[in-house]
């Protein structure tokens, strides 16, 4: 007789990738988010420089940025010295998505120059407050998007657990039209803000949703067929954070510290594909760690199975 | 196990001296444990500042945290981590224990880039991990291996005969080795700027806080001129309803002589000397007001203070310890009860319009008159706008002017270009060690009985990495009428 839980685990085994490949894409969307990383610290610097003639205040945020760039350089340097890989891998990945998280949305909460995300905040910390402050198109979109996002993911999940290995077509082609929609939005609000719209924590919001949409997509599409399974699930719950937390979603008034808008656009942008490849890391190793489930599981299974006859005839 | 570290004393020789515990120490800082144990203990430190508000009284930690936490934070220097020595330390040790690695580093990448000798190269060749296949001839074999290096994207060069064999050197952007100690060195830099920036003796950071009409003179005498405030105005941007900019006219002095005029505004500093002079903060100085009373002239001045803020934009409050002023018939005393920063009057009252800056002040007051017997008679005055007045008994009261602070951060940083060098090299060395990709290659052509014996194998970085496989599938290519290639590669990391 089927054992069912070995069945579910079996599928899940056989559509994931083995370990050492998950490990190694985790490797590699870390070694490309690193260095982008380390360019937003460099670009955040440069720009305080430039406003208060301080390159480094030890504000909350930079110093939640440079403690998340601490944890991915240790990382690197056990991978490069001591081959760490597998769970060392995953661990550090969520740990440092962790840290990502803390930058963007842990600040808020705590006295920082980089506050100004709070300006969308609501006082009262009320939720669900719809898309109040934008036009009735713009909110359609942005359901739209995060409505395909959730289909794509829906569709590479479901192909997990059938045990089908990558994402469908159908998937990409959902992900992707998400992704346009989502462009679409973000052009209407830099065009009705009349400048690029990267300073409030709503705009960002959608924007780190853009970027880890966008680097799954790449990695789907260049052959890690699950990049869409691992980078989703985040990308969904940003969107909701940016949609419960934020509820009024119209555009305020810039404080002249951001006016300096060559070195914020150049910061933010980095910051945008930095965290979206980090983020994928992190859903990448929380597939390692659910291939390392499935493995077990099944091993489970096969010895209880093994032992079954003996267990009968005596 | 025992160690046969030559650092550590034996049990026959327990005597350490200085110089064994220096190369012990030194010797430690470069471990990857000991990398990992600071790098973990800076972001631990660096965790605890970011969460705990910094610089604040001692109370309010206790109101925060309670009286057992509350008291420990000011005890374990967390009140004030980035200057606390134990912060302080470790980013020494982190220093420390970055020139032990770009020591090793440098030695590393040296190796890496340096074409090796026939000897050297035999000496690393990795035979276990070579593939081997065999051509005709030794002679027709170097063109093609050169010719399928390039199409590969290598350089190949000969580098001669050892041991009987003919030694080729195969390498793909060999010039990235220096990645790695690129990256270590600018870092350094980086923390050798900051500690040069963060030296008083040579550096300066402070925010002075001047009012309108008067001049801060540097009370340590490290800037060699004075800064007057003319005026400072916080301009509305009427399109956003938010704030254009914050303004500062400015006279740089020296020896009471006016050097230089200029309007600083949030991002566009002054520079003079070596210094910045930036527009940091702002706020209401206070009231100017003047009394006449039986045809005496009085000037008094109300200071203000931030009272938080609400809808109606900041709000500010007179010091409640300079609120009053006794004139000298000793006979009156004004009390200035509240102050507007932008006002309007609408059917007879006054209210805020909500700005939030200083548009159109108004002040409320009150006057306080001492009969004879001693009775107090206290009477509320209308709302005054600057330049107008209210009577007052025996004469009138006139608002002259509201005052605004300006918050000028003077900044002289000399670590800073220490500090953008490191920044360029940090990011070049990354570039070098994430995104580019390196490898090394060795092939040997042996002569036997049976034609020529062709090994491939790959040395240092970039064993199994796309490259490698395009260069083995590139030399497979160049050879079709080769034997079957025996391959071996061995497996890691790009």
């Amino acid at each position: 007789m089927t054992q069912p839980s070995r069945g579910v685990w079996a599928r899940v085994c056989r559509s994931l990738p083995p370990l050492d490949e998950i490990d190694r894409s985790i490797y590699r969307t870390i070694a490309f988010g690193f260095p982008l990383l380390t360019m937003v610290i460099i670009t955040g610097a440069v720009w305080a420089q430039y406003v208060w003639q301080r390159w480094w205040s030890w504000d909350p945020k930079e110093t939640a940025s440079l403690v998340t760039w601490l944890v991915y350089a240790a990382y690197l340097h056990g991978r490069k010295q001591r081959n760490w890989g597998g769970g060392a891998s995953a661990g550090f990945a969520v740990l440092g998505l962790a840290a990502v998280l803390f930058t963007y949305a842990g600040v808020n909460y705590l006295q920082s120059l980089h506050s100004y995300g709070l300006a969308h905040a609501s006082p009262e910390g009320r939720l669900f407050g719809g898309f109040s402050g934008v036009s009735t198109a713009e909110a359609l979109l942005t359901t739209a998007a995060f409505v395909l996002f959730l289909v794509a993911f829906a569709l590479s999940a479901g192909n997990l657990a059938r045990g089908v290995a990558g994402s469908s077509k159908t998937a990409q082609t959902a992900a992707l039209a998400g992704l346009l929609a989502l462009s679409v939005v973000l052009v209407m609000r830099m065009v009705d803000a009349g400048r690029i719209t990267f300073t409030s924590g709503y705009d960002f919001s959608l924007w780190f949703v853009w970027g880890i949409v966008l680097c799954a997509l790449v990695a789907s599409f260049r052959g890690q067929g699950l990049a869409l399974t691992a980078g989703l699930p985040l990308a969904l719950l940003i969107a909701m954070y940016g949609y419960l937390y934020f509820p009024h979603k119209g555009h305020t008034a810039l404080p002249p510290a951001l006016q300096n808008k060559l070195w914020l656009h150049i910061h933010v942008s980095l910051a945008i594909f930095a965290y979206g490849a980090l983020a994928l890391a992190a859903g990448w190793g929380i597939l390692y760690w659910i291939r390392q489930v499935a493995e077990r599981r099944v091993g489970e299974a096969q010895v209880a199975e093994t032992d079954t006859p003996t267990n009968t005839n005596g | 196990m025992t160690d046969p570290s030559p650092n550590r004393p034996s049990p026959t020789n327990p005597e350490i001296t200085a110089g064994q515990l220096l190369r012990f120490v030194w010797s430690r800082l470069g471990e990857m444990r000991v990398v990992m144990v600071i790098l973990a203990a800076l972001a631990v430190g660096g965790l605890a500042g970011a969460v705990i508000p910094q610089k604040q009284p001692a109370e309010l930690y206790q109101d925060w945290y309670g009286g057992f936490f509350g008291r420990l934070v000011p005890l374990l220097g967390l009140d004030r981590v980035f200057s606390s020595w134990w912060f302080l330390l470790i980013g020494g040790i982190l220093m420390v224990s970055l020139v032990a690695c770009t020591r090793r580093l440098w030695r590393l990448s040296a190796g890496r880039w340096r074409i090796p000798t026939a000897e050297a190269a035999a000496s690393r060749f990795a035979e276990d991990q070579a593939t081997t296949f065999t051509a005709p001839s030794r002679d027709e074999l170097l063109a093609p291996i050169g010719r399928a290096a390039r199409r590969a994207g290598y350089s190949a060069r000969d580098l001669g005969e050892h041991e009987g064999a003919r030694w080729i050197h195969l390498s793909r952007f060999r010039w990235a080795a220096w990645g790695p100690a690129l990256t270590h060195y600018s870092i350094f830099l980086i923390g050798m700027g900051a500690l040069l920036g963060s030296l008083p003796a040579i550096s300066v950071d402070t925010t002075a806080v001047v009012v309108e009409g008067e001049t801060y003179k540097d009370p340590d005498n490290r800037m060699p001129f004075d800064l007057r405030l003319n005026s400072f105005e916080v301009r509305p941007d009427p399109e956003s309803g938010g704030i254009e900019n914050y303004y500062s006219d400015l006279s740089v002095l020296e020896s009471g002589q006016e050097k230089l005029h200029r309007t600083i505004r949030v991002n566009h500093p002054l520079k003079y000397r070596g210094f910045y002079i930036s527009q940091s903060s702002w706020g209401m100085a206070g009231a100017e007001a003047t009394v006449t009373v039986e045809g005496e002239k009085y000037s008094v001045f109300f200071p203000l203070e931030p009272a938080g803020e609400n809808d109606q934009g900041l709000q500010w409050r007179f010091q409640k310890d300079n609120a009053a002023v006794i004139l000298p018939d000793r006979k009156t005393a004004l009390v200035a009860r509240w102050f507007v920063p932008d006002a309007v009057e609408r059917q007879g009252r006054v209210e805020g319009t909500g700005s939030g800056v200083l548009g159109k002040p108004a002040l409320g007051m009150s006057v306080v008159v001492v009969a004879e017997d001693g009775k107090h008679d206290i009477r509320d005055l209308r709302p005054i706008f600057t330049g107008q007045s209210a009577p007052i008994p025996g004469g009138e009261v006139t608002f002259e002017r509201a005052l605004s602070w300006s918050g000028l951060g003077i900044r002289r940083d000399p670590g800073v270009p220490l500090v953008w060098t490191g920044f360029v090299g940090c990011l070049l060395g990354m570039m070098l060690v994430f995104y580019v990709r390196t490898s090394q290659a060795t092939v040997r052509l042996v002569v036997g009985e049976e034609g020529v014996s062709v090994s491939f194998a790959t040395t240092g970085p970039g064993r199994d990495n796309e490259d490698m496989l395009r260069l083995r599938s590139a030399l497979h290519e160049a050879f079709p009428g080769a034997g079957d290639m025996m391959d071996n590669p061995s497996g890691g990391d790009t």
